[in-house]
């Protein structure tokens, strides 16, 4: 009855948590969001990117077919209501209907100092303007730039050129938008899917890349699908099969090690059903507790099979022969797993105190799985497994047997001292593992939207790491006043090689006062638009080339009539400034920009760009914040725990010859880890630093297990091997199939830790069962005295 | 009775590989130009005169105007632009140089061995006229030169392998045109004319 009771509360939690809980593949949930990097990374994104727009690059080596594949793709989508309800962009606004740019060129050739505006305008007065041609046709024929010179045969007066050096790069061509050879295209797609969840965004972007394949059916092209929903749908579904597929997995290799152990179809049965209940449990508290699942938190599923499993196994293993009640099996298997169980969801919840969010919740779930695991196993397989026993088969009378044989544990011995042995050649000759706190392993897997992107950024930015300037103030003032600040330390950082190449929204940004002043000088010459254009004409230029300048003199009268307006505002402007400005539904002011470092010099340039309100933000930032602060924290949280389970072994074995013994051999095997580390080209970082905490938690159980058991045994090595060799085997097994399958996640950094913790289990495993015996055997020996004459 | 001559087919491609090679071997070049500028938004060319010297080992001077207007100076520490009359000047990264949209109005195919010729251009087709001036039609091969390079026209005199021009056709239908003339082959030059004193100068960006 209180069984039933029992199992009805922990199902209750479990569907209530389940229906409560949702994958989130926001990238940011696995970040510290008190770093600074993350804070202003988090910044920038949510104000300059576009949530609801995907875009699609076109590839390929002919132009022509790049061309028409993109204007296929742009016929299929544009005008469905599904796909693309906001439309579809495969050129900048301007390019179809030049005259969009007026506006801003307008606004922006006001938004000057008024002293520079004040020549500007001489020089469109009658006695000036011959000359201010004269200098335009010269800068015509010394130009050595086809941009440059496509430029300022439009603007004869140079109202754009001259008033806006660094902004007019914005208008050039295709920025954005196509590669300079055209062979490489991007289409922005506004999908209206800014706040859909991940299966719906994953139906959009199948949609879009299926109409756009079909589209270009018979042209020899590549499609690539990337932006915010291409990046949700594919990592939400990425941690979907990374954990139906390493929860699978380890659950397939634990029940096929015990099968091939016990040959009993019925525990086996309940065992897995158990396992499933544990993570179904385990799932439904963190439903309840933070409702989402990231996905570094997503490969709790195999981790907690693979170790949950191992009490499955003490339990059923003690039940063979126990000669007591089911209350009885559960007292006698709770006095051994206590401290292991313990040491493991320590480890684990300690992972909370990384600082790292998907670490900690990835630390929480396995931390509660475990207990839960223990709990399920003593409470609901004790009984099956009491129940259900049978005399030993065959196959397993002979697993023991060969466990216990002398030949067995001597060939181990000297393979685990060959193996041990070459990593730690490994670890002298090549050193420890390399440090990398590069930010490539926080990324969620490599998903095709971030191919697409990197493929995306190397064809219209160039190769080199960009790093993003943000910008805030409370005021449109504080904001350019700022924006000033970081233009001169920019500069400066340029003039002494720290930075190749910037731009900012300086340009962009609105100066109230001097745009009012400006626009009054505009009164007079606005109105002298005709002889201006003949002037020009005079001059060698064709009525075309006045256009620019026809529009801005119109666009100035009018607003010398109507009043400014806030922020330019037609398809054209909002294209150009939704990059540089803007204003937060809170009221905060932000600008924004690019700069582009001298390799090895990102941090020297944000440290000299950085004031009260200005940042620069970028990925290797990030990763040299994560290496100062979390790798300190995690060491710390190592030693601490190495200090702890040792102090809790003592107090565990009375004995500080075996406790020296569990420390050497914990030692040995990490030392041994780190050269097949070195050996295997495995890095240290956030992740393999945190796997050897986990090591701590739950590899360092089979040499508790097995000093217990000597203990237990007064010594006696071959009992002590009767009583935990299987056990240990199995465990380390199934933990190893555990971490093991978390290791070909798409996660890179989870995959690390899977690998590394694998490794590491799997020689602190071998080191237990082999080598702790005879460490044991060789301390408690009595010195040899020495011979007297 | 009347002789009719009949000329031995000229192998145009042989013609083109000879020039490279012959173009390879110089040491030095010094000539002048007259440059004309098509460009569409003008109603009447812009032309200018203009000068430029070659050493072999990297050393490579263009401008335009006398004194100059723009400079163009590429040497084995670097490569730079620079307007005198405006005091203006820029430093240009050497990776960022290859394959600049500069680049393209400059590109001349002088100096280069056969395989460097044939991985920087692509050539589109050779002829020989009848006056014996040899046309050579091509297309810069990096990506980024021919976003704005429609064609690149280099005419060379089959005898003695003298350039007479080179033009350059645009992307917007513009043209830039040079034709040579005083060339100076293997004669001595100034190494001063390598050097470019900007003290005091603004730098700019493109």
């Amino acid at each position: 009855m209180r069984l039933g009771l029992a199992a009805a509360a922990l199902v209750a939690v479990a569907v209530v948590g389940l229906s409560r809980l949702s994958f989130e593949g926001d990238l940011f949930q696995l970040l510290p969001g008190d770093l600074p990097q993350v804070r202003g990374l988090r910044v920038f994104l949510e104000n300059f990117s576009q949530p609801g727009r995907l875009l699609v690059t076109v590839s390929g080596s002919d132009a022509e077919a790049v061309d028409d594949a993109t204007r296929r793709i742009v016929a299929r989508l544009e005008g469905d209501e599904d796909l693309a309800p906001g439309g579809v962009l495969a050129a900048p606004p301007w390019e179809a209907q030049p005259t969009l740019l007026v506006e801003i060129a307008a606004f922006l050739a006001l938004n000057r100092a008024p002293e520079d505006f004040r020549g500007t305008m001489e020089g469109m007065s009658p006695g000036q303007r011959k000359e201010t041609l004269r200098e335009s046709i010269r800068r015509l024929t010394e130009s050595v730039s086809p941009a440059e010179s496509a430029l300022i045969s439009n603007d004869p007066y140079r109202l754009v050129v001259d008033g806006l050096p660094s902004g007019a790069q914005v208008w050039r061509g295709g920025d954005g938008f196509a590669n300079a050879a055209g062979t490489f295209r991007v289409l922005y797609i506004e999908t209206g899917a800014a706040w859909l969840g991940y299966r719906d965004l994953g139906r959009i972007v199948d949609g879009v890349a299926g109409a756009a394949t079909k589209a270009v059916e018979g042209l020899d092209v590549r499609l690539g699908v990337t932006g915010e929903p291409a990046f949700v749908a594919g990592i939400s579904r990425a941690m979907e099969s990374d954990m139906v597929l390493s929860g699978g997995v380890a659950l397939v290799l634990v029940g096929f090690v015990f099968w091939v152990c016990y040959r009993r179809l019925r525990p086996l049965a309940g065992l897995i059903a158990l396992l499933l209940f544990t993570f179904a449990i385990t799932l439904g508290v963190a439903g309840v507790v933070s409702g989402t699942l990231t996905a570094i938190g997503a490969g709790c599923a195999a981790i907690l099979i693979g170790l949950s499993v191992d009490y499955g196994y003490f339990v059923f293993e003690r039940s063979r022969w126990f000669q007591g009640t089911v209350a009885q099996l559960r007292v006698d298997c709770l006095k051994t797993l206590t401290l292991t169980v313990g040491t493991t969801a320590a480890a684990f919840f300690m992972l909370d105190a990384s600082g790292l969010p998907g670490l900690s919740q990835l630390g929480l779930l396995v931390g509660v799985g475990v207990i839960s695991g223990l709990g399920v196993m003593l409470l609901f397989f004790a009984p099956l497994a009491m129940r259900w026993r049978v005399e030993p088969s065959a196959g397993e009378l002979a697993m023991r047997r060969l466990l216990q044989s002398t030949p067995w544990n001597r060939s181990g011995a000297v393979a685990t001292g060959v193996v041990v042995c070459g990593c730690l050649v490994a670890l002298v000759v090549k050193g420890p593992p390399a440090f990398d706190f590069s930010p490539d392993s926080l990324r969620p897997g490599n998903t095709p939207a971030y191919e697409a992107l990197e493929t995306l950024t190397r064809e219209l930015s160039g190769e080199r790491e960009v790093l993003n300037l943000l910008v805030e103030g409370d005021s449109v003032d504080q904001v350019r006043g700022r924006l000033d600040a970081a233009n001169r330390a920019l500069a400066s950082a340029q003039q002494s090689g720290d930075v190749l190449r910037f731009q900012t929204a300086f340009d962009f940004w609105p100066r109230e006062g001097a745009l009012r002043e400006n626009l009054a000088l505009t009164r007079e010459v606005s109105l002298e638009k005709g002889k201006l254009e003949q002037a020009a004409y005079d001059a060698g230029f064709t009525r075309e080339a006045f256009a620019l300048n026809a529009g801005i003199l119109d666009r100035w009268m009018a607003w010398n009539a109507s009043g400014l307006p806030d922020v330019p505002g037609n398809p054209a402007s909002r294209w150009i400034l939704e990059r540089f400005v803007r204003v937060a539904p809170d009221g905060t002011f932000f600008a924004s920009g690019y700069v582009v470092p001298a390799p090895g010099r990102e941090v020297a340039v944000a440290e000299r760009v950085a004031s009260e309100g200005v940042m620069l933000t970028g990925w290797p930032l990030l990763g040299h914040e994560i290496a100062g602060v979390l790798a300190g924290g995690l060491l710390n949280l190592t030693f601490g725990l190495a200090v702890a389970v040792l102090g809790v072994l003592g107090i565990a074995l009375r004995s500080v010859r075996r406790v020296v013994v569990f420390a050497g051999a914990i030692v040995l095997s990490t030392a041994a880890l780190l050269g097949a580390m070195s050996l295997a080209g495995i890095s240290w970082n956030i992740f393999s630093l945190a796997a050897i905490l986990l090591l701590l938690g739950t590899g360092t159980d089979y040499s508790m297990l097995m000093l217990l058991a000597l203990k237990r045994q007064g010594g006696d090595v071959a009992k002590a091997r009767r009583e935990v060799a299987l056990v240990i085997a199995l465990c380390a097994l199934s933990a190893v199939a555990g971490f093991g399958s978390v290791g070909f996640s798409t996660h890179a950094g989870l995959a690390m830790l899977g690998k590394v913790a694998a490794i590491g289990l799997a020689l602190n495993a071998a080191v237990a069962l082999f080598l702790v015996p005879l460490f044991e055997q060789r301390a408690s020996q009595p010195a040899p005295r020495t011979k007297r004459m | 009775m009347s002789a009719v001559v009949v000329a031995a087919p000229v192998d145009s491609g042989n013609v083109l590989e000879r020039w490279i090679e012959s173009q390879a071997r110089l040491e030095s070049v010094e000539a002048g130009f007259v440059q004309t500028r098509e460009l569409p938004a003008l109603r009447v060319p812009l032309r200018s005169e203009g000068r430029l010297w070659m050493v072999r080992g990297g050393y490579f001077r263009w401008q335009i105007g006398d004194p100059a207007g723009v400079v163009v100076l590429q040497t084995p520490e670097g490569v730079w632009l620079a307007w005198p009359r405006r005091r203006e000047f820029q430093k240009v990264d050497p990776a960022e140089a290859e394959g600049a949209e500069w680049r393209g109005a400059l590109e001349f195919p002088g100096g280069l061995g056969v395989e460097e010729f044939h991985r920087r251009f692509d050539v589109l087709g050779v002829a020989v006229e009848d006056d014996g001036i040899c046309r050579v039609e091509m297309l810069p091969r990096e990506a980024r030169a021919r976003g704005f390079v429609k064609a690149l026209v280099l005419k060379f005199v089959v005898e003695g392998g003298a350039v007479v021009e080179f033009e350059i056709r645009l992307s917007n239908g513009g043209t830039i045109r040079n034709e040579f003339r005083q060339a100076i082959v293997n004669g001595s030059v100034d190494m001063g004319v390598f050097r470019i004193e900007t003290a005091g100068w603004r730098e700019v960006g493109l």
